[in-house]
Formats: structure tokens, C-alpha cells, sequence
């Protein structure tokens, strides 16, 4: 178990060295941000003292030594547009997309677990067919096209909830919602299979001889077992609602991190671009790490693989 | 330099700088410089007067969520005006479509949009209010600059052959029908005219001036041959948008289909701004045409293109040329405005008209969408951005 560990934790550090150097060539090949910061008429004298402000007639090798060094010591730069350091900016951002993601995140667990265990049970049925038809709908709808026909239904039509931007509970429904539907789809089809696969095990015929109530084998015995793999996915949803959820902010006029990544690009501010990615990098492999800590440590299988 | 007093410094020059004064105005344009409180700069440092800006104006800084929102309350008993509105949000919403749907659900007052949205606003009866003439939309055809390193003479529009250059370029102009473009791309919030940069109620623009170039695709085919190109030629228009001017990529889309029409073969090739600006400052897109449009960035015409077309400027969005550098010199040094009126009316625009120096499409204005609560607000023609905001009415 120590030597998978170890190989494991070694593996994402490797990983993570590997994003930092594909991000940082692939910005600079972006474009120059001089050009965007500068006035149309500042002369060439003015484009090479700004170039040496920034640091960037330095050779590539040279930027990318003083990049790691810094990093190594926690440093994650200045923002090339504000002059602000990095780390202010995320931490700015950050716990806008963790509300996002975490309310998404349960959402989709809300929704997508009952309706899977409720489908896999009535099999077949009226009910079994609507889920499923609700779970193609999720993973087939564009979220864009989602976030905006529910603003205006609920924020333009109804007048019900806010159209836009960050404030209290009720602005965190639609964008939740949204970013959330498509995973709940996901979520319930992966609950139906696994609930499918339990149910008709042994041990729950054994369950149902022995008499129990048709709820205790079902949510005590059934759904216990079924979980794993869900609650693995359901940790690494979260992961990828921290990143991914650039569409459902810019529709939405969420503040969070991956419209801050998207601006930043946008504009070529280097060191944001950087940050945001190696932060949701770390997020994502230690998520990934934690999944497979959690597998090997509740399957014995692959520990002994791994010893 | 000398200091006369306490509020008074005289400044020397060599000869007559009629720019410089546009350059510390603290008004409209561009280019500006802003005067700040030495005390705010002392005491809090550069970064902390960066991050708590003052100044003397009647909205006062509360906070700056960074990706978010800025936000100003009104500055009470305010020299020049007190506000309507107790507080000024700025929120930062990108998508255009859910600025509007935060419009009609009550939960913003103002919202910036883009004339390809006007009839759909109508038809929900959102009032808008118009800012006329902000910007100049031409398309720029690179490489008229002789002088230059990058300067390429097999460029249709730019050979060193004078009259088959005009021909060419007078020819992309006749094949394209400008009114079309303006009515159908930019949501009619314009006005198509010949008169280059400069706009319909200009002093120095004239009716034979304001007179578009007209939409002839026979005469444009006809043209192409006696230039020498009977099969058309190849041509790379760059698609790129511009801040505030989003309409752009459509308008060069538009016009690269015109062209198609009289043989010219048309490369599309979309193009963020921070690549392409390097092009611009080093002349370095001979052959390339884009679609642009130039914002007022002074009072007087000759102000703008003194920027973006004189030899010497930084950048070239339009064309180089001695006579055209001789008009600017003489107009940055000439001190009489009515004497610069008549040079730009009389000399320089009907040169240019007779130049055909790129293709025009004429003067565009930006438009806002206003909630009921706002009532009366006096808008400055010229102006592209939202100003004025402590003169904004509250509707009963």
C-alpha cells in the first residue's frame, strides 16, 4: 500500500511538472501582451521598456527557470494587466467556482441518485422510461443553449430568480442547475447500471429470504454497494466543475475561476493563465489521487496489485 | 516648462503644438493624461491609489470586485451635479443575451449592446437611446506604405503603378453595397458616406464629400480588367474584433462575399487582436484587408489619422503618403481653426476622396438599452463609451 502510494503521489508530480511546461510555451506562442497593454501610439522605445518591465526579453529557457523557482517557493507571480500578485486573483475567484461547483456537485447527486435507484427498481416501467429520457436529454442539451432558456423562464417570464450574476441562495439555482444537469444524467445512468448489477446478486436475494423490508435492502444493502463507483465520479464532477464551468459562468456573469482563465487568455496575462491551470491541475490529480487512495483502500485487489 | 503659480505652468514650444492640448483635457478622447492628487499617490502609495482611485468628479469609489462589478456612490452637494441614483454598479456580464434578459427581468437599468440586437429589443419594447458617430468603419487595405521594409509591390492596391493601384481599390469599393452592410450587419446604426473618417455633421465634411461611393459590380469587373486583373486576384481578409465593435468580423465577412462576386478570392482568416496588433505597429500585413473602425480619439479629423496614418505614427490603419504627411504637419502646426477647417475641407478630404485609400462604409453609432427607471440622459455625440451617468434622470 506504502509503495503504491508512493509511486502514485511521485506520478502527479511528474504530471503536474509536465502541465506547468506545456502551459507555459503554449501562452507565449499566443501572442505578445505588450501589444494589448500598450496605447496604438506608444513608440518602440516605449514597447522595449515595457518588454523589460515584464520581464520578457529575457530568452524562454531563462522566463521558464525564474517561473519554476518562484513556484517552488510558493510564488505564483504578478498579473501582467494589474500589477497585482496571482495568488490575489485566484483566491479572489476561487471560492466563487467552489460554491458553483459544490451546489452543482449536490445537485447532481440529488437528483441523479434517487431517480437511478428508482429506475433500476421499476425496470422497465413508465417511470423507468422518463428517467432515461431525462438522462439523454442532459447529456445532449448544450449548457449554453440550457442557461439561457432557463434565465428566461425563470428570470424574464416567471420573474422568479435573479437572470444573472453572484449574490444570495436564489442566485445559485439556475447556474447550479445548469452545470449540474448534465452530470446528474450521467449520475442517474451510472446509479441504474450499478443498482441493476446489485440487485441481482446474491446477497440481496439472501436479504429479501431473510425477510427484510423491500426499503432496508434496497437503500441499506443495495445502494451501499452501488455507491462506490458513484461516489468516485461524484468526487471527480466536482474536480471538473472547478474548470470546466466556463460556459455556465459566462452565461450566467459568475465571477469564478474559469472565466478568469478565459479573460486572462484573452488579454495574454501570462501568469493567471499559468496559476489558474496549474491550480486546477493540482485540483484534478489530487482528486484523482484521493479516488485512487479510496479504490485500493476499499478493494483489496488492487492494494495487493500494488504491494 | 515654468511654473506661473500654485494652478497656472506655461509650457514652450518650438512651434505650434495644436495636439498637446487634447493630450491633458481631461475630457472625451483618448490618449489623455490624467491629473491626480499628489496627497492620495503620497500617502497611500502608487498600488494603493491604483486600488482606492479619487478624484474630483460626483461619484465616489466604493469597491472593485475584480471580474465582477465596480461600484461608485453619488457624491452628495457635487459642484457641477448631484446625481439621480444613490449608487452606480458596474457589473460585468459578457454574454449579450443575458444582458438583456437582466434588462427586461428588472434586474439592471443600462445595458451596452450591439446593433444587431435592436429589433429584437423593439419587439419587447426595451427603449434604446442611440450614440451617434462614435466610430469610423472602413475597411483598410495593408501595404500602402512605399517607404517601408515590408513594403510589397506585387500588392494590387499598392503597386508602385499609380492609376491600375486606384483602379483596384476604387473597384473594391463599387463592389460592395455599402447600404446593405450598414442596414443589415450593423443593425442600420450608421450612416453609409464617402467622407473618410470624418463625419456627416463635420464642419469640414461637404455634401460632394458625404457622397458614398455607389454600388456598381459591373463597373468594379469592368475596373479589375483595365487594372490588369480580369480573373480577380487573391486577397486575405482578416476577421478580427475589436473591443466595443464586435459587428467588425461580420462586416469584413460581408464584404469579402462582395468581393467574391466580382472574381477576387477571398482567404477568411479570424484573427484575435493581440496577434494582429503586432502587425499593425510593424507594418507587417502587406496584401492583408480587415475591417475596422477607428473611434474618435480627438476633436478634429486630422487629430486621428495624425495617429494611425502619418509616416512617422506608431501604427498604419490607413494609407502612407507625403501628401497626406503634409496635410497632417501643416494641420498639427496650423494654430487657427478656421484655417484647419478649410484645409480639411477643401484640400485634404477631397484629396483623399479622389485617393480612394481603402474601402468605406461610413460613421457608426453605439446604442444602449434603458430600463423604465431611467428617464432624460444627455448623451455627447462622438462619445463611444457610457458617460454622462450624473445627468441620468429618474423617470416618475
Amino acid at each position: 500500500m506504502v509503495r503504491f502510494l508512493v509511486g502514485r503521489v511521485l506520478q502527479t508530480v511528474l504530471s503536474m511538472l509536465v502541465v506547468i511546461s506545456i502551459v507555459f510555451v503554449l501562452t507565449r506562442l499566443s501572442g505578445n501582451p505588450i501589444h494589448l497593454l500598450l496605447d496604438v501610439n506608444a513608440t518602440e522605445r516605449d514597447q522595449e521598456i515595457l518588454t523589460r518591465y515584464l520581464g520578457l526579453d529575457q530568452p524562454l529557457p531563462v522566463q521558464y527557470a525564474i517561473y519554476v523557482k518562484n513556484l517552488a517557493r510558493g510564488d505564483l507571480g504578478q498579473s501582467i494587466l494589474s500589477r497585482r500578485p496571482v495568488a490575489e486573483h485566484i483566491w479572489e475567484r476561487l471560492p466563487a467556482t467552489v460554491e458553483l461547483g459544490f451546489v452543482a456537485m449536490f445537485l447532481s447527486v440529488l437528483i441523479g441518485v434517487p431517480l437511478g435507484v428508482y429506475s433500476a427498481v421499476r425496470r422497465g416501467g413508465i417511470m423507468d422510461g422518463a428517467a432515461r429520457v431525462f438522462a439523454v436529454l442532459g447529456q445532449s442539451m448544450p449548457t449554453f443553449w440550457l442557461g439561457l432558456m432557463l434565465i428566461l423562464f425563470f428570470g424574464v417570464v416567471l420573474g422568479l430568480l435573479p437572470a444573472g450574476g453572484r449574490g444570495g441562495l436564489e442566485h445559485l439555482i439556475l447556474p447550479a442547475f445548469t452545470l449540474g444537469y448534465f452530470t446528474s444524467a450521467a449520475i442517474l445512468r451510472l446509479t441504474r447500471s450499478a443498482m441493476l448489477e446489485v440487485l441481482g446478486s446474491d446477497y440481496i436475494k439472501f436479504a429479501r429470504l431473510k425477510g427484510l423490508h423491500e426499503q432496508v435492502v434496497l437503500w441499506k444493502h443495495g445502494l451501499k454497494n452501488a455507491l462506490l463507483p458513484v461516489v468516485t465520479f461524484a468526487v471527480m464532477l466536482f474536480v471538473q466543475f472547478l474548470g470546466g464551468a466556463v460556459v455556465t459562468e459566462t452565461v450566467f456573469a459568475w465571477p469564478g475561476l474559469g472565466r478568469l482563465i478565459l479573460e486572462s487568455i484573452t488579454t495574454r496575462d501570462y501568469p493567471i493563465v499559468q496559476a489558474g491551470v496549474l491550480v486546477l491541475s493540482a485540483l484534478y490529480l489530487t482528486g484523482n489521487l484521493f479516488v485512487d487512495v479510496l479504490y485500493s483502500y476499499l478493494n483489496p485487489r488492487i492494494r495487493r496489485a500494488g504491494a | 516648462m515654468e511654473i506661473e503659480s500654485r494652478y497656472a505652468i506655461t509650457i514652450h514650444f518650438d512651434k505650434p503644438s495644436v495636439v498637446f492640448a487634447n493630450k491633458v483635457n481631461q475630457g472625451l478622447f483618448a490618449s489623455v493624461a490624467f491629473i491626480q492628487s499628489k496627497s492620495s499617490i503620497e500617502s497611500a502609495g502608487e498600488e494603493g491609489a491604483e486600488r482606492r482611485p479619487i478624484g474630483t468628479g460626483p461619484w465616489k469609489f466604493v469597491e472593485h470586485v475584480r471580474g465582477d462589478r465596480i461600484v461608485y456612490e453619488a457624491v452628495e452637494g457635487h459642484w457641477r451635479a448631484t446625481p439621480n441614483f444613490k449608487r452606480l454598479v458596474m457589473l460585468k456580464v459578457p454574454e449579450p443575451a443575458t444582458r438583456m434578459a437582466m434588462l427586461r427581468a428588472g434586474s439592471v437599468d443600462v445595458i451596452e449592446i450591439g446593433g444587431e440586437y435592436v429589433d429584437e429589443l423593439k419587439k419587447v419594447g426595451v427603449r434604446t437611446l442611440t450614440m451617434p458617430n462614435v466610430a469610423w468603419v472602413y475597411v483598410i487595405l495593408g501595404g500602402q506604405w512605399p517607404t517601408k521594409p515590408s513594403y510589397d509591390r506585387a500588392v494590387p492596391w499598392a503597386q508602385p503603378d499609380l492609376e491600375r493601384a486606384r483602379k483596384v481599390r476604387l473597384a473594391l469599393n463599387l463592389a460592395v453595397d455599402k447600404n446593405a452592410v450598414m442596414q443589415r450587419v450593423m443593425g442600420g446604426l450608421g450612416s453609409v458616406t464617402g467622407s473618410w473618417l470624418a463625419y456627416p455633421n463635420d464642419p469640414w465634411t461637404t455634401d460632394a464629400l458625404k457622397k458614398p461611393y455607389p454600388y456598381d459590380p459591373a463597373r468594379a469587373k469592368a475596373l479589375l480588367s483595365e487594372a490588369g486583373y480580369p480573373k480577380g486576384f487573391d486577397v486575405t481578409m482578416n476577421l478580427t474584433a475589436w473591443p466595443g465593435r464586435g459587428y467588425l468580423p461580420d462586416v469584413g465577412e460581408a464584404v469579402a462575399t462582395y468581393w467574391e462576386k466580382i472574381g477576387i478570392r477571398v482567404k477568411r482568416r479570424p484573427v484575435d487582436r493581440a496577434v494582429f496588433a503586432a502587425d499593425f505597429r510593424a507594418r507587417a500585413y502587406p496584401g492583408v484587408t480587415v475591417a475596422y473602425a477607428s473611434p474618435v480619439v480627438g476633436p478634429e479629423l486630422w487629430d486621428n489619422l495624425i495617429r494611425i496614418s502619418h509616416s512617422k505614427a506608431a501604427v498604419q490603419l490607413f494609407i502612407e503618403h507625403p501628401k497626406l504627411d503634409d496635410f497632417l504637419e501643416r494641420l498639427a502646426t496650423e494654430p487657427s481653426y478656421d484655417k484647419r477647417v478649410k484645409i480639411m475641407r477643401d484640400e485634404m478630404g477631397p484629396w483623399m476622396y479622389e485617393y480612394v485609400p481603402a474601402v468605406a462604409i461610413g460613421a457608426a453609432h453605439n446604442i444602449a438599452a434603458v430600463g423604465p427607471k431611467v428617464g432624460d440622459w444627455p448623451l455627447i455625440p462622438g462619445h463611444m463609451g457610457f458617460h454622462n451617468w450624473e445627468y441620468v434622470t429618474r423617470k416618475p
